[in-house]
């Protein structure tokens, strides 16, 4: 059976895994921002914590992800919320670090003259700080949608379904076309993602910051 | 009007800023100067409490500003920095509307007043208004973080030694445009800077500091005359040296004089010095070593149309070598018919001409500004 008569026969199949996959991906992500992008800048505010937590998410990401997955699936059983306890999990560091390191960059003579002219600590954050750390922070973000695309198909092995499912089935059965089903679509995704958040990344980058990546 | 009563700043056991007193009247041009380390910069941090002192007080406008919130405090007093400081990611309009917006002015009224105020400055808002800071110049740049200090119209303006950063040319018209709003605008102003020329171009009232105390309060040619003390009349001679005393030829110079060599034909070098506009060449060998110098008038009187003009070389100009001092080249300058030097180096080689043009323009940079050279 070739591809093309897989694809027609277990379309569906597919597009329901990639439909999975999309949203198992789009909630870790989600989850992963929300907690990230505050705990970044809360530790620009705490050198010593800061420290501390960015040494203890290091050490998370080189635990392996099937590890993981099996710890997730010791605690907290099969199914998809345990794989998006582990997907978060990874897809933390880069945005804390990111988020920290893009704000810690800025020149302090701008937090300086910002502070001069009487902007308040939120106008910094809100006007300076996060303005001028976002191209740093939607570069965490892009490196962590794209490892949670490709984690998520480890995912399917404690039950949370996906594309991964269709490369693991199809792994054990030397099915080919299935292998293919999970695969292609999965790449593809994340190549999408990857070049939608480029866009953003231009989007929120100031024309004359675009070529010099700083002032 | 600021006012500061017995104003001390100590870090750990380190004090800054030595129990000041000090009134600044409404209008005045006040410049805070001295050495690095004299406690200038952390005073008029003070002031908007950028740095809160640690024993004293201040008031401005008559309230005492350690009862005021920092915050509203700053929006009511224009700052500017050294490091200039625009928000990279705003556009030049909105730096300018930046303080008016923290304000909550109606949106008119503030880009009514950044338009306006960038006319004041001869950036024409058609241009300027979209672009973004590291579009501009330095010099433009901080035209912009003066106005961003002016916009929200605080009658008090500190400015945090704001030309430093900026090369001669520019910071002169710079502050000449300072000094111009001042007039024009009648606002307090305080700037501290350690260079003594500008506070004296700038100061109604010039604030010498030294380890943290007020050395001297007075107008700037009270201070020229009667300095308070020798470290204030070290510091006004050092920095009263013209910096171009050490000035030497090569700074003053013409470069690529015309040469030939002596075994030219008369004609050819009349050509030459008819299609160069001058009406004499500096003869050298074929390496470029000094001879002597080719006149029209030798050529007219003695030359010969067809003849080398070997014979016709006067070896009598005075040469100057490049290393020696402008001042020396001037004295020998006078002396001469000619009215010109030949530069040479150390191994003779023709290298430049110094002309009583050349030199009285040298001359005039030196004393009335421009590039220095």
């Amino acid at each position: 059976m070739s591809f093309a008569e897989y694809l027609r026969q277990n379309g569906s199949d597919v597009l329901e895994a990639l439909k999975i996959h999309v949203q198992l991906s789009s909630l870790s992500i989600l989850i992963a921002v929300l907690i990230a992008i505050p705990t970044g800048i809360i530790l620009t505010r705490h050198d010593r914590a800061a420290k501390a937590v960015l040494a203890v998410a290091g050490i998370i990401q080189t635990i392996p992800g099937l590890v993981m997955l099996g710890m997730g699936l010791m605690l907290f059983g099969l199914g998809s919320k345990p794989a998006v306890i582990v997907l978060v999990a990874y897809a933390i560091l880069p945005i804390i670090q990111n988020t920290y390191t893009g704000i810690k960059e800025i020149d302090i003579l701008y937090i300086e003259a910002a502070r001069g002219i009487g902007m308040s600590q939120s106008q910094i954050l809100f006007k300076v700080e996060i303005p001028l750390g976002l191209p740093a922070i939607v570069a965490g973000i892009r490196l962590s949608v794209v490892y949670i695309i490709s984690w998520a198909t480890l995912a399917a092995l404690i039950g949370a379904g996906g594309l991964g499912d269709l490369i693991w089935t199809g792994l054990s059965s030397y099915d080919t076309n299935m292998i293919l089903a999970g695969a292609i679509p999965a790449s593809i995704l994340s190549i999408i993602a990857g070049l939608v958040i480029d866009l953003i990344h231009r989007a929120v980058t100031p024309k004359p910051m675009r070529i010099k990546g700083d002032a | 009007m600021v006012n500061l009563i017995n104003i001390l700043k100590k870090y750990s056991n380190n004090t800054v800023v030595n129990s000041i007193n000090l009134e600044i009247q409404d209008g005045q041009f006040v410049v805070l100067i001295g050495t690095s380390g004299c406690g200038k910069t952390t005073t008029l941090k003070m002031i908007n409490r950028l740095i809160e002192p640690t024993s004293g007080q201040i008031f401005v406008n008559g309230s005492n500003i350690e009862e005021m919130n920092p915050v509203e405090l700053r929006r009511n007093i224009g700052y500017v920095i050294q490091q200039i400081g625009l928000f990279p990611n705003m556009t030049i309009l909105d730096n300018v509307e930046v303080v008016p917006k923290l304000l909550k002015w109606p949106k008119e009224k503030s880009r009514k007043r950044a338009l306006e105020l960038m006319e004041m400055v001869d950036l024409k808002p058609e241009i300027y208004a979209g672009k973004y800071p590291s579009q501009l110049s330095g010099g433009q740049q901080q035209r912009i973080g003066v106005l961003r200090a002016l916009a929200a119209e605080p009658s008090l303006i500190l400015m945090d030694e704001p030309f430093g950063a900026l090369d001669p040319i520019t910071r002169d018209s710079l502050q000449d445009e300072v000094k111009k709003l001042h007039k024009t605008l009648n606002k307090t102003f305080v700037f501290v800077t350690h260079d003594m020329s500008e506070a004296v171009k700038m100061a109604d009232v010039i604030v010498f500091m030294d380890k943290g105390n007020i050395v001297q309060v007075a107008p700037p040619e009270e201070i020229l005359k009667n300095p308070a003390n020798d470290f204030v009349r070290s510091f006004i001679g050092m920095h009263n040296v013209p910096e171009n005393s050490e000035m030497t030829v090569m700074e003053i110079m013409k470069t690529n004089p015309v040469t030939v060599t002596k075994n030219k034909r008369t004609l050819e070098c009349v050509s030459l010095m008819n299609s160069k506009g001058i009406d004499s060449l500096i003869v050298t060998d074929q390496n470029g070593i000094y001879e002597g110098v080719l006149t029209a008038e030798a050529i007219v009187k003695c030359g010969k149309a067809g003849d080398t003009v070997e014979r016709l070389v006067d070896a009598g100009v005075g040469t100057v070598l490049y290393s020696d001092s402008a001042k020396d080249a001037f004295d020998t300058l006078l002396g001469t018919k000619s009215g010109y030097l030949v530069v040479v180096d150390n191994s003779n080689k023709v290298i430049g001409i110094v002309t009583r043009s050349g030199m009285i323009k040298s001359m005039a940079r030196a004393l009335w500004g421009g590039d220095g050279r």
